[in-house]
């Protein structure tokens, strides 16, 4: 007797997909409603990329004008909009970082932490302004991963596709971060964060 | 899914290294852990000392990072990107939560700007309406009576220069009309 063929569940239905066919037909409507479910996110998840809130404004006007733009091509099923949407971002991010930062920056080495701003110094006083710094510290990988996951509270599978990772690598940046971070919080006023 | 995460999410009971290992990277909560790998983290922690402390450590530094604060949405950049959009003045209006400053309402763009239709009303507008119809109107009605005289004849009598002269005054008729101009 054959083994019934596994059920396949359909996917999940997009909501953002018939928004974004109306929106970029000139549906007023539309484009409003799928600016204000997605800017604070990708503001806030530029913004902490970056850390710099006009990038951050700059990379969410960019983001959204690239949705518009692929809205008229866009076939459903295909990928959800909300997944594209974080991708772009993170990649819009990276992009501007390595404008921005000199390359040397981007080194994937935890040993990064060690080398770090004098003005750090100035911010012993509060907790969550030095938290911001060691984050802004992060090899790039590291702090999108640690961003991703514990600030924005996407899950594993959001955070690694929107990184272009598998979850197993993800869960080895996020341990990095969070070591580092450990370490680095640990050295500046030598006690938990 | 990867064939080490099948492998993870299979196993009913994670060992100590395991547990430490995604303390180390998703932190204390293990809701926020991979499905089904938190199930024993209590029971590990009641046994484990040196387990408990790395999990207090985790939770320490999750209580900070939850303690950031959020960077601030500026209230324009909604309206800036909505200038931006397909249809930018129907979007800048249909936002709701973050109405556009006055300085930031976006201009129709000449695509979407309403075309002005042109009908008949348009013409009789543009014509002059009541004040030029009654001269029109007078000039063509003596031009028509002046031809049925002239025509035959090529003279005027007295009675019908009287009737043109009348028909001519009444071409100065049009002040009456002026209300009713639109």
């Amino acid at each position: 007797m054959p083994l019934p063929a596994p059920v396949q569940a359909p996917p999940a239905p997009d909501p953002d997909a018939d928004l974004l066919k109306a929106a970029s037909a000139g549906d007023g409507a539309a484009c409003a409603a799928l600016v204000e479910r997605h800017l604070p996110r990708v503001h806030r998840l530029a913004a902490r990329l970056l850390g710099d809130a006009s990038e951050a404004q700059d990379v969410a006007q960019e983001l959204f004008l690239k949705l518009w733009q692929a809205g008229s091509g866009w076939r459903r099923g295909e990928a959800q909009v909300r997944t594209w949407i974080h991708t772009v971002t993170v990649n819009l991010c990276r992009d501007r970082l390595r404008r921005l930062r000199p390359q040397a920056e981007l080194d994937e080495s935890i040993e990064d932490a060690a080398t770090r701003p004098p003005e750090a110094e100035a911010l012993r006083g509060e907790r969550s302004a030095q938290l911001h710094q060691a984050i802004a510290r992060l090899p790039e990988r590291q702090r999108e991963a640690l961003v991703l996951f514990h600030l924005e509270g996407f899950t594993q599978a959001e955070a690694a596709a929107a990184m272009g990772v598998g979850e197993d690598a993800l869960e080895s940046l996020l341990a990095r971060a969070r070591r580092a971070l450990r370490s680095d919080t640990l050295e500046h006023h030598g006690g938990s964060p | 899914m990867s064939r080490i995460h099948m492998s993870r999410t299979r196993r009913s009971a994670p060992s100590r290294t395991r547990l430490q290992a995604l303390i180390a990277a998703y932190g204390a909560d293990p809701a926020r852990w991979p499905a089904g790998e938190g199930a024993t983290l209590t029971a590990a922690l009641q046994a484990d000392p040196a387990l408990r402390a790395e999990w207090a450590d985790a939770q320490a530094l999750d209580a900070a990072l939850a303690s950031l604060p959020a960077p601030a949405l500026p209230e324009s950049l909604a309206a800036r990107i909505l200038q931006q959009a397909p249809a930018a003045a129907q979007a800048a209006s249909a936002l709701s939560s973050t109405p556009a400053p006055a300085a930031a309402k976006p201009l129709p763009s000449a695509t979407n700007r309403p075309r002005p239709r042109f009908g008949w009303r348009d013409l009789w507008i543009e014509l002059g309406g009541l004040r030029l119809a009654g001269p029109a109107f007078a000039c063509a009605l003596s031009l028509g009576f002046g031809l049925s005289w002239l025509i035959p004849t090529r003279s005027l009598d007295a009675s019908a220069e009287s009737d043109l002269h009348t028909y001519l005054a009444l071409a100065w008729l049009d002040e009456g009309f002026d209300e009713e101009l639109p």
